[in-house]
């Protein structure tokens, strides 16, 4: 009962300071009904988490009150759940997603399992957040730290590079397509997962790896012999790169590569590098709403996620899941998305043949 | 650090943060009662709670719940047959037996004292583990990863049974099981038989379930009215602990066993409990009964899963790291409450790392008095006519499998399995030596192309490499030494005779067939993706022509032949009959959803089968849909529907 009527009180709250959004969403009432989040993942992952933190104050600022449940549904990463989303969630504003770069990732690059395609679902808020590639300082010749990408350069095509990962097409495809770009030559170690790249990261066995910004401060931050080489930035409301904020001395990726070769980077092989770009960085994770939900129901949902995230209890602890990069909603969202799940049949072909070349793989 | 570590204990003797242990123990046992739910299930579970709680309280609560999911494990592998979790699988081996001898409270009680001081044992290693365990951790590379695995993939030798062709083979179906779904170095899908589900590799509580719970099950049903054969309990209370007493050199080594594997990167959890029954198996004298209820069979693996806990934490608290998948979830439950494992925490953060060690102790302290508590009811099940137990059973095996990845190529998964289970275990081949190949598979694949690649055969000379080379010379060596004396007499009437061996042959040309069309998928990929299944379908092949050959040649009855179907009355039903009608269940499933298929399986095999009323009958199976329905609502599980469903929207909890 207490905790009925707090919650009640909390809503009349919220319903107050959104008033005017509320109004304008034709008395649209969620009251009785269960919001089920779907999360393509299992209980305790990172999308997992960023979930359930949102979902414990969701409820509050939805019109009606709703029980939002989080439904694991985990496999094929994540595409399993976007299959059966695409395929059946009902557009009444009752079920949504928590899409992530594994569920952008297949589309882009055309994987024939993904059987969705997030274009088509509406965008209610994009969570970006930072990537970082970093190494042992001495063992990859560069001090990384921005202090001197052109020392750092010539130093990291003369050492010996280790860097693992999991598999030549996924997330990671972006350090690979960087450093190819760089023609930093490193050796590559598959079948590490993220965790596994980490431990040998810390063994000694792989002395570049890269990391969401945020774990890499966790993890490295105050470890004078781990150095940041370059970030991957973030892209603003006007298109611009700029550097990660939780990174402001390290240069972007970009600002590297000029640095070093003294050109810009360009070609189709830049072009690829900004696609991945924006599926890892600027997608990271993103809440949809199935295809067709009417307009109402969207600015519903997008009003009640800034409040979610406006949150004091939320954002106190949201830096911990996601950095500090800006929350994106609704058409900024939508804009990420198209840039991080299309791709230029040039470009395709160009990955094909730098996949090809280097790890006899290619899309399918 | 002894302040950290008394402040720490009044902390935990708060009866808020104590009340909280004891809620999260006992979540624990219940999720580590029910088969395929586990550490992960739990912790899930208290997740949405956590948010609103003090940290202290949060983690007492957290680490209660999972350090005792393998304490109550042990009641389904021990009374039933089932794994309650994948590290209580090497339980069942002697745990049922035991049961079915009528010792079922012996075997239970050994086992909560096996888990209780390997427990608090991992607990007293953590302590001192976090400040000297770091360098360590850091040392075994994949090279030493690389031989762990090998180190453990040589248990199969003294697992194989009667026949060590048989043996190796099973391993390699293993292996060959593994090898469907992703390719974990390229993420090419290879051998998915074009379907969504093989996505993923298969889930290991599936195979487990199908090799362990589904053929003992119809077993049962077909031999006898009780588990207990004597349908007495036996006063074992005494005995069990007696029987740890006695054995407390063995659980200590199996302790250490599991401390260092869970605490070491390479193997992950769910091997421990077999590496630790090998061990029992290699190191202990008088073994013809192993596998028939030998108590030191139980005492082994129990004493090492517990211990697992406290060794995976090591890794999970200095690194960040986790050691297994309940680690792994814990990491996200103590990054919510605000607590980020690494070693400013043992700098820091001292109090709370002791925390975490008293909770062990305290956890398992609790845990397995409160299992003593309500073993002797729970017991009872053993002397309940099996056919009143057997349909729930099936409902709660297909439960578990739907946990896997929450989809209907769960329950088919389940069944297909189950069918290979049943003739396996019908023609004599070793499952756990397939299940040690199964779960080994992916780091056999991956840890022997990463050494390779990075070291070449330089890897060989790093000072731990071989000291693991030597245990595995030595685990092989016990192998070629242990001869297993063939389960009965070598006559013509027997299970090994040379007469109607046309099932075995067509089990052994399926194989076969399996094992060709896994070499020709793997023959059009890279050697990235295709490699592995290749090696390990050709090695199955290899494995099966000297047994092939030699049971051309053999005209007597020998350990070579095995099937259970020879020299029983043929009075019984069949073990297909039952396929049949698990066959049957999932048919009405499809058509009526999950929940309403299992309650009507249910209520006919009462009605039929058991000659139960029929409204009792109709209450058993009211009482399981309540039960699903239950957990539905706790865990927020979406059951498989079926036609009826996307006709008309049923209420809960029918959906």
């Amino acid at each position: 009962m207490m905790k009925l009527t707090k919650r009640a009180v909390l809503g009349l709250m919220a319903a107050t300071m959104l008033s005017p959004a509320i109004a304008s969403a034709d008395d649209f009432s969620l009251e009785g009904k269960t919001v089920t989040w779907v999360v393509g993942f299992k209980e305790g992952g990172g999308t997992d988490r960023l979930t359930r933190l949102l979902q414990s104050k969701l409820s509050e600022h939805l019109p009606g009150n709703p029980d939002v449940l989080v439904l694991n549904k985990p496999g094929g990463g994540s595409v399993t759940a976007a299959n059966d989303f695409q395929a059946n969630a009902p557009a009444d504003g009752t079920t949504l997603i928590m899409a992530s770069t594994s569920t952008f990732l297949p589309v882009l690059l055309g994987a024939s399992v993904a059987k969705y395609n997030p274009n088509d679902w509406e965008a209610v808020a994009g969570f970006a957040r930072g990537a970082t590639m970093f190494g042992i300082a001495d063992q990859i010749g560069a001090k990384g730290d921005g202090a001197d990408a052109k020392t750092d350069y010539e130093g990291m095509q003369k050492a010996s590079i280790r860097f693992g990962l999991e598999t030549p097409i996924s997330a990671e495809m972006l350090d690979l397509v960087a450093m190819n770009l760089l023609g930093i030559d490193a050796r590559v170690i598959f079948g590490l997962s993220s965790k596994d790249a980490e431990a040998a990261f810390q063994r000694g066995e792989m002395n570049m790896n890269t990391d969401n910004t945020r774990s890499y401060l966790k993890d490295f931050g105050d470890d004078a012999k781990v150095v940041p080489v370059w970030t991957y930035g973030v892209i603003d409301e006007s298109g611009k790169l700029l550097r990660d904020p939780d990174l402001p001395d390290v240069p972007t990726f970009p600002e590297f590569f000029e640095a070093a070769t003294g050109t810009a980077p360009g070609g189709l092989g830049y072009e690829l590098q900004q696609n991945l770009m924006n599926a890892k960085v600027m997608i990271s994770k993103a809440v949809m709403l199935p295809k067709g939900t009417p307009e109402n129901i969207q600015q519903v949902y997008i009003d009640a996620l800034k409040a979610v995230v406006a949150d004091p209890e939320v954002a106190e602890k949201l830096p911990r899941e996601i950095g500090s990069m800006p929350v994106n909603y609704g058409e900024a969202t939508q804009r990420a998305i198209e840039l991080g799940t299309a791709m230029d049949p040039a470009v395709r072909d160009w990955a094909n043949e730098f996949l090809q070349t280097n790890y006899d793989a290619k899309l399918n | 650090m002894l302040d950290a570590a008394v402040s720490a204990l009044a902390q935990l003797t708060s009866p808020e943060t104590f009340l909280a242990l004891v809620a999260g123990v006992v979540i624990g046992l219940v999720v580590g009662v029910l088969p395929g739910l586990g550490g992960t299930a739990g912790l899930a579970l208290l997740l949405p709670f956590v948010f609103g709680m003090e940290p202290n309280t949060a983690l007492a609560m957290m680490i209660g719940l999972t350090a005792v999911t393998t304490t109550s494990d042990t009641f389904p592998s021990v009374l039933m047959g089932i794994p309650g979790t994948s590290g209580s699988q090497a339980t069942v081996l002697d745990g049922f037996p035991m049961s079915k001898r009528g010792e079922g409270t012996r075997a239970l009680s050994a086992a909560f004292i096996s888990s209780m001081f390997g427990g608090i044992f991992g607990a007293f290693i953590l302590s001192f583990a976090v400040f000297f365990a770091k360098p360590i951790i850091l040392k075994i590379g994949f090279g030493e990863q690389f031989m762990l695995v090998v180190l453990a993939l040589s248990m199969v030798g003294i697992l194989t049974g009667s026949n060590i062709w048989k043996g190796l083979a099973a391993c390699c179906m293993g292996l060959m099981l593994g090898a469907l779904g992703a390719a974990p170095l390229s993420g090419v899908q290879r051998a998915t038989l074009s379907t969504d589900y093989l996505l993923d590799p298969l889930p290991l509580v599936i195979v487990g379930l199908a090799m362990f719970a589904t053929p003992e099950i119809i077993d049962l049903l077909r031999r006898q009215s009780t588990i207990s054969e004597t349908g007495k309990l036996g006063s074992g209370w005494f005995l069990g602990f007696r029987d740890w007493l006695s054995n407390w050199w063995l659980s200590l080594r199996c302790a250490v066993i599991g401390c260092i594997i869970g605490a070491l990167p390479g193997l992950g959890g769910s091997v421990v409990d077999w590496i630790a029954y090998g061990h029992a198996l290699q190191t202990t004298k008088n073994r013809e009964n192993y596998g028939k209820g030998d108590v030191r069979g139980v005492i082994a693996p129990e004493s090492a899963n517990n211990a697992k806990e406290g060794g995976a934490l090591v890794p999970t608290i200095l690194l960040g790291i986790p050691g297994s998948g309940s680690m792994a979830i814990l990491l996200g439950g103590l990054v919510l409450i605000g607590v980020e494992p690494g070693t400013e925490l043992i700098t820091d953060q001292m109090d709370l790392v002791y925390l975490i060690i008293w909770s062990i102790a305290a956890a398992n302290i609790v845990g397995a008095g409160i299992c003593f508590m309500l073993s002797p009811q729970i017991a009872k099940l053993t002397t309940i006519r099996y056919a009143l137990l057997a349909p729930f059973m099936f409902g709660i095996i297909f439960f578990a499998a739907f946990q896997a990845t929450r989809s209907w190529g769960d329950l088919v998964a389940l069944f297909i399995l189950s069918a290979l289970g049943v003739y396996m275990k019908r023609f004599g081949w070793s499952r756990p030596a397939l299940l040690i190949g199964f779960v080994l598979s992916v780091r056999v694949e991956t840890s022997v192309y990463q050494t390779v690649a990075l070291y070449g055969i330089s890897f060989l000379e790093r000072p731990i490499v071989i000291a693991l080379l030597v245990l595995t010379l030595l685990s092989v060596t016990a192998a070629v030494f242990f001869k297993q004396a063939p389960a009965g007499p070598l006559t013509k009437d027997g299970p090994f005779t040379n007469e109607r061996t046309g099932p075995q042959w067509i089990f052994l040309a399926l194989l076969a067939g399996a094992a060709f069309f896994i070499l020709q998928d793997g023959l059009g990929f890279n050697q990235l993706t295709g490699l592995f299944p290749m090696v390990a379908s050709i090695s199955t092949l290899v494995f099966i022509v000297p047994l092939a050959i030699s049971m051309l040649l053999k005209k007597n009855p020998s350990p070579l032949f095995f099937d259970a179907e020879r020299g029983t009355d043929d009075n019984r039903p069949s073990a297909e009959f039952f396929l049949l009608l698990l066959a049957g269940m999932l048919a009405i499933a499809a058509l009526v959803g999950f929940v309403l298929g299992i309650a009507i399986f249910i209520f006919l095999f009462l009605l039929i089968r058991a000659q139960v009323v029929w409204w009792k009958s109709a209450l058993g199976a009211a009482g399981f849909i309540l039960f699903l329905g239950i957990l539905s609502d706790q865990l927020t599980l979406r059951y498989p529907t079926g036609l009826l469903q996307t006709w008309i929207s049923l209420p809960w909890p029918l959906q």
